[in-house]
């Protein structure tokens, strides 16, 4: 399958705002998305894959390297991806389908029939009967939904998705996981997108994905390759199957270990003090550690 | 309605006080002579050439000081190198009272309509300015990156996020600018006119007639308040989803 997505040698980073120092997120990356492929990058709190997401996306600049969508260099944002954010980010003086239609107008693509496939996607993400309501009417999962609608009615050929359930709760993480899953397969107005998901929650990424990447902690690199060989559409049945605990294990695991291998001095670890050994390294493995309780608590919680 | 009371006490209060001769009506007029000069006023038409002339000004002013100034204050709160360069002149002449520039504006403009406008407009434009600038300043950066992941072009920017985000600022702004817009137009007309509502006053009272004096007051009170209404109902329809984010 042709490529979609390709970084070579790829290197981001920003300034930081007090210090004016610069601070590298992702370092080195090397990695290749296939055409209509469904790839989710796990990783910790703060370990760079959020910068690359936004690369993509292009908020942010490449620093050097080689980031490239179709064979051509990323240079700033293109019609041809959408961004899913993490917060709902919809405007409020603007009613649900004209939040949706925002991308269209913006891009001056608005006709009758992406007015009607937007018409679509609402019924689709099931938000049909609140399409002329305001955002502060909806529940944080309406406007999570309305968001994902947002992105998909420019029909790009990549879809990001940044942590888009992270902020919602476990219920509504687990209905939203379904839908998404849902629309991506089922839309039949336009054909499969390639999609790139980040995310701290191993169990979404198995749930997700075609193909997990695991992140290892700032600098970012890709620490582990997983391809999860199940077929679609994936239901609840294999979200309790053995097959998908035992691809999560293999995350954790990998999760795990790259927090001991950035840990200067492991066995201080439990010790939450103030002495960090390196400047950085203690938030880092601080969030590491939330990380994985949280996705523990979620493992034992699916068995 | 407490309001209300505490205004219809100070009428009572008033007319009890010209009633009973302990001030003369001829410096202080009463509440009923004020009414029935109103009346009078109306009657003859007398009023309406004042009234129409502030009027006229107001409507150029105020729409001259909305025309520049939205457009202004969007652009500098968005740009910051023009921000900042900026910012000390529009504190300064913010500060200084205008009134200072009067003999001038007289002395480059002349004394008809022309000054009286450019008055209104300088009165009213640079709290305007200052609020919206401030307005796009505080910007959500949620928005902008909504604005920029779906490659919107830089005047579909202003039109379609900056301005909408901005109108509860916007409104603020305003209702300032309404008001010191109105003041301008008063103190224009007291140095430098022979119509509108504040010569009227002035020409009523040097000449004893205190009721019409104070008729040609309550009215501009009504013009205020008639303005200051339609604004708060503008602000009630259009931005009723600040605050319920």
């Amino acid at each position: 399958m042709a490529d979609c997505l390709t970084a070579r040698d790829l290197n981001l980073g920003h300034v930081g705002r007090r210090s004016g120092g610069f601070t590298l997120a992702v370092e080195n990356l090397h990695l290749d998305i296939a055409e209509h492929e469904f790839v989710v990058i796990v990783g910790p709190s703060g370990c760079g894959k959020t910068t690359f997401l936004e690369a993509v996306a292009g908020l942010v600049p490449v620093t050097s390297g080689t980031l490239e969508l179709h064979g051509k260099q990323i240079k700033g944002p293109g019609p041809e991806r959408s961004l899913v954010f993490q917060q709902a980010s919809l405007y409020p003086w603007r009613t649900v389908l004209s939040n949706v239609l925002f991308g269209l107008q913006m891009q001056g693509r608005l006709t009758a029939k992406s007015r009607a496939h937007a018409r679509d996607l609402l019924e689709v993400a099931g938000l049909g009967h609140v399409a002329d309501k305001y955002p502060h009417e909806l529940s944080g999962g309406m406007r999570q939904r309305a968001n994902l609608a947002r992105a998909l009615a420019t029909d790009p050929t990549l879809l990001l998705l940044d942590e888009p359930f992270s902020a919602l709760d476990a219920q509504n993480r687990e209905l939203l996981q379904d839908e998404l899953l849902r629309i991506w397969q089922a839309d039949e107005v336009s054909a499969k997108k390639t999609a790139l998901f980040v995310t701290h929650d191993v169990n979404e990424a198995v749930l997700l994905a075609d193909r997990v990447l695991v992140f290892s902690p700032s600098p970012a690199k890709v620490a582990l390759e997983l391809r999860i060989d199940a077929p679609r559409p994936r239901d609840a049945v294999w979200r309790r199957s053995a097959e998908f605990l035992a691809y999560g294990d293999t995350i954790l695991e990998q999760l795990r270990i790259e927090a001991l291998r950035h840990t200067p001095t492991p066995l201080a670890r439990t010790h939450d003090d103030s002495d960090a050994p390196a400047p950085g390294a203690h938030g880092e493995v601080s969030d590491q550690e939330r990380d994985d309780a949280g996705a523990v608590r979620l493992g034992s919680a699916a068995q | 309605m407490l309001g209300l009371a505490g205004g219809l006490v100070v009428l009572v209060i008033w007319q009890a006080a010209a009633g009973f001769g302990l001030v003369d009506v001829t410096f202080s007029s009463s509440p009923i002579r004020t009414v029935r000069a109103g009346a009078h006023l109306f009657a003859t038409g007398e009023i309406w050439s004042p009234l129409g002339a502030t009027g006229y000004e107001l409507l150029w002013g105020l729409g001259i000081t909305f025309l520049l100034g939205i457009p202004i204050g969007l652009v500098l709160g968005r740009y910051k190198v023009l921000h900042d360069m900026t910012e000390p002149i529009v504190n300064v002449l913010y500060s200084v009272p205008y009134v200072m520039f009067l003999p001038i504006i007289i002395f480059w403009f002349g004394l008809d309509n022309v000054s009286r406008v450019i008055v209104i407009v300088w009165a009213g434009i640079l709290p305007l300015i200052i609020n919206i600038t401030a307005g796009v300043r505080n910007l959500d950066t949620d928005y902008t990156r909504v604005a920029t992941v779906f490659c919107t072009p830089r005047l579909k920017f202003f039109t379609n996020i900056a301005l909408p985000a901005t109108l509860p600022y916007i409104l603020a702004g305003i209702r300032l600018a309404v008001g010191r817009g109105l003041v301008g137009a008063i103190v224009a007309e007291l140095f430098l006119a022979s119509n509108g509502l504040g010569y009227f006053v002035q020409n009523k009272t040097s000449n004893f007639d205190v009721d019409s004096a104070m008729a040609g007051i309550v009215l501009l009170a009504a013009v205020a308040l008639l303005l200051n209404w339609a604004v708060r109902l503008i602000e009630r329809r259009f931005t009723h989803w600040a605050g319920a984010k």
